[in-house]
């Protein structure tokens, strides 16, 4: 589906085009409202969307109202490959059949950087007509001695209906994005927010026009799709006397781990500045095979002046209320959250936990959440609030819980110090340089809070009910984190930076 | 076969003679009347004797077989016949002349394992998988040892990732969250089965959705990260335990149950009331032992402690937690 602005040249160049999987302007979350923040900071910027879901949902709507120089937005689905045509039997191309060959043994031990003809013949399918790739990969006896090939090498003792489905579902959003790589308009700069298929599209399109790919991760995708991986196909062996592998899973479900691997190296060989926003990130993203001297940090940032305002609508005593402010999915933990809530009503019985977030990403673990509420009764003390405006909230709270179990650089540490809350936080991603400063000049504002080991809602709630109670303590907190906030982490100075990447790679 | 060959010269001879009848230049109703009963005695006899002298294997199906001769012979007289007799009879047994048998090959070694595999590497135990998770400096191989919990039972394998769910590496950290999640689910899940199940009419159905549940419960408390959510997880199970009791009595497994969870909640005569039950009930005391010995540590009664303990051995005199038995039982030991 391409939506287009009837008013703009569908075929004019925009400045920028953002590649976005799975998030902007459909998905609420904290790189959402990055993508938002950046497109509308830079108003002298034309900007374009690419847009790449899995399959379109008959609930999905824009969840952001578009700024006005966002120019076009393309939306792609990459589980739908389109009408299946009737098959026919066709011997195949063996030359690029050999190709692949060449690039899957790549994937499977990569040694430097990919050779450019076998990237453009192989990945981005120059020269060959649209769809050609499709067919041949469907229905060629070529592909299929391919497959069978590498089947009787690779994996005999499985099963070989797991084995194809597995190469059948990991190729075929490749060979879509082949397509889509060909159909889109010129930009001046593409910037992939993502490495994952995001970040291959932007390297077939680095290759194919030759214009800059900028990329920012926000988490690291490889990581966090082998954490879904592998939750998906570990199971228990308990009884079980054969060999498992080192990873624990069967050779076609390595498939999948191989190809997120292999499409990160080639968007970080294609990428220049290849973005993260804290240093141990960096180092990740070195380790996945990221040239160290393309690398560097923009650390998120936050519009100061729109939470400032809402430090005077604060009460004069401080509310007996922890905010979890996020998406109520199992990565925020939310259960450790009502768990605290739980223990913290052991001294103070008329607090509260409000959860204020989408619900709509994770309706069972919603539920589950719902179950234990009951379960502990809780139902007077906790609220669903579901999606808020946030400054609606924030002046509301006596303390910002973020109970998360992974984390980058959550913007809503940055927004609460700007409205005047400390916040509570587990020790993950730079939740503790966040709270207790970065370096020597930033550790001397003091503590905008505490940090806690990861699920274990005994010692948050100690922890509250130690800043709740002290009218003092948590004033200096918050008088830390306002000054950490104003000084290291506005929303301009990342803008700022974004937009000085953009000069400079744009001259290149 | 004497029998059916006579049976079959019969009825050669009786479709010869029928087909005679027909040899006039113009053949008489009479003539084509008794062709037709001589024509349908013979086609009857030779479906009803043929089958008797084919081979073994093709012997079974008498209607069809009948039907089929029948039908041939019938609609192709004479023909039909002859051909079933000299062609069809000598083409089958011909084919049950099997060639001799070839020798017995022998063949490669085939790919499917056919011996058991020597297994070169130990298994790994708890308390290494645990050194491992607390001190390996590598998150590789911390999270090596993560995955192989999955050859853990539960109770081993439970401790061990609330280890890695405190890692400072996120592989290991999310990995175990992920595992532990998804215990959490599959007992959840069994619950809401038994729930949704509890209302039957049959006490004894009843009875095993109360047991499954005080267990599945248990278990759930066990996973709970916090203690006052799991003691209220412990008082549902122990609902639940005596729900059960109430239908079944003498289930031994669940009065075991029962003392574990009373135990746990610190109802000392309770969980040893339980315990006595289940010994009664048919548990064996040495599984009951360690537990009364807890509680008599909980009551600081030291001096049964020992006893309890030392109670455990087997027939063999190995003594299960022989260090601790030693202990208890070396000198006094009083409250301080």
């Amino acid at each position: 589906m391409n939506l287009r602005d009837s008013d703009s040249d569908p075929d004019s160049e925009t400045d920028i085009t953002f590649l976005l999987e799975g998030t902007y302007p459909f998905v609420r979350g904290g790189v959402s409202g990055w993508v938002h923040d950046l497109i509308i900071g830079m108003p002298e910027l034309t900007f374009s969307l690419v847009y790449l879901g899995a399959e379109k949902k008959p609930d999905e709507k824009l969840r952001y109202e578009l700024p006005p120089n966002v120019h076009h937005l393309y939306c792609h689905y990459l589980m739908d490959l389109g009408p299946s045509a009737t098959p026919k039997a066709c011997a195949g191309d063996d030359a690029y059949f050999s190709k692949s060959a060449q690039l899957h043994e790549w994937f499977r031990s990569p040694q430097g950087e990919l050779d450019e003809t076998l990237f453009n013949s192989v990945v981005l399918q120059s020269g060959r007509k649209k769809g050609a790739c499709t067919a041949d990969f469907f229905y060629s006896e070529a592909a299929w001695s391919q497959i069978t090939e590498s089947y009787s090498d690779a994996c005999p003792e499985i099963p070989f209906l797991s084995y194809f489905w597995a190469v059948r579902n990991t190729h075929g959003p490749l060979l879509k994005l082949a397509e889509i790589a060909q159909s889109l308009p010129p930009s001046r700069i593409f910037h992939s927010v993502s490495t994952g298929y995001a970040g291959l599209l932007g390297a077939m399109l680095q290759r194919r026009t030759r214009r800059p790919l900028v990329l920012t991760e926000h988490g690291i995708y490889t990581k966090e799709r082998k954490i879904d991986l592998q939750s998906m196909f570990l199971q228990d062996r308990q009884g079980r006397f054969d060999e498992a592998s080192e990873s624990g899973m069967e050779h076609h479900e390595q498939l999948w781990l191989r190809l997120f691997e292999g499409i990160a190296r080639l968007a970080y060989a294609a990428a220049d500045p290849i973005i993260s926003l804290y240093e141990p990130n960096r180092q990740r993203q070195i380790c996945d095979g990221a040239d160290p001297a393309r690398t560097r940090i923009i650390p998120n940032g936050v519009d100061v002046e729109r939470y400032a305002p809402l430090r005077v609508l604060r009460p004069q005593q401080i509310p007996k209320v922890l905010g979890l402010i996020g998406r109520i999915v199992p990565i925020k933990d939310v259960k450790t959250f009502i768990r605290t809530i739980h223990a913290l009503t052991a001294y103070m019985p008329d607090a509260e936990g409000w959860l204020i977030g989408p619900e709509e990403e994770n309706p069972e673990y919603v539920i589950e959440c719902k179950e234990l509420v009951y379960s502990l009764q809780l139902e007077n003390n906790i609220k669903f609030m579901g999606f808020q405006r946030i400054e609606d909230v924030l002046p509301r709270l006596g303390l910002l819980a973020l109970t998360s179990i992974s984390e980058a650089f959550p913007l809503v540490i940055g927004e609460s110090y700007a409205s005047g809350l400390p916040v509570l936080t587990t020790d993950v991603g730079a939740c503790r340089m966040l709270v207790e400063g970065s370096d020597e000049a930033d550790r001397a504002l003091g503590s905008g809070g505490s940090v806690l080991p990861i699920s274990d809602p005994e010692a948050m709630a100690r922890a509250a009910y130690a800043l709740l109670s002290n009218p003092v303590r948590w004033t200096a907190a918050q008088q830390a984190g306002i000054q950490r906030v104003e000084r290291y982490y506005r929303q301009a100075q990342t803008v700022a930076s974004y937009r000085e990447i953009y000069k400079a790679v744009g001259r290149k | 076969m004497i029998l059916a060959s006579l049976y079959g010269i019969l009825s050669i001879g009786l479709e010869i003679t029928s087909v005679c009848l027909l040899g006039n230049i113009h053949p008489s109703l009479d003539h084509i009347y008794n062709f037709l009963c001589l024509h349908f005695i013979a086609c009857l006899t030779a479906a009803l004797t043929i089958p008797s002298v084919l081979p073994a294997n093709y012997r079974g199906a008498h209607v069809t077989s009948f039907l089929f001769i029948f039908s041939v012979a019938f609609f192709i007289p004479l023909l039909g016949m002859l051909g079933l007799v000299f062609g069809l009879i000598p083409a089958l047994w011909k084919q049950q002349q099997s060639e001799p048998l070839t020798d017995w090959l022998l063949s490669p070694e085939r790919r499917l394992p056919t011996q058991t595999k020597n297994r070169t590497r130990e298994t790994v135990s708890p308390g290494q998988l645990t050194g491992i998770l607390q001190h390996a400096r590598e998150g590789n191989k911390r999270l090596q040892a993560l995955i192989t919990t999955l050859s853990l039972e539960t109770q081993h394998a439970l401790p061990l990732l609330r280890i890695a769910l405190k890692d400072t590496d996120d592989n290991v950290r999310l990995l175990a969250f992920s595992l532990l999640k998804r215990k959490e689910n599959e007992l959840s899940e069994a619950i809401r089965e038994s729930m949704s199940h509890l209302n039957t009419d049959s006490a004894n159905e009843r009875f095993l959705h109360h047991k499954a549940l005080a267990t599945n419960i248990w278990e759930l408390a066990h996973l709970e990260t916090a203690s006052g959510p799991a003691l209220i997880l412990c008082d549902r199970a122990r609902t639940h335990a005596e729900a059960g009791l109430q239908l079944q009595q003498s289930d031994a497994d669940l009065q075991f149950l029962l003392g574990r969870i009373l135990l746990k909640g610190m109802n000392y005569d309770g969980a040893r009331a339980a315990f006595r039950r289940a010994n009664e009930c048919g548990i064996d005391s040495r599984k009951v032992m360690p537990f009364l010995a807890e509680i008599a540590f909980h009551e600081q009664r030291f001096s049964d402690v020992g006893s309890y303990l030392e109670a455990m051995q087997f027939a063999d005199g190995h003594l299960p937690l022989n260090h601790l038995a030693a202990y208890w039982n070396q000198g006094k030991h009083e409250p301080a």
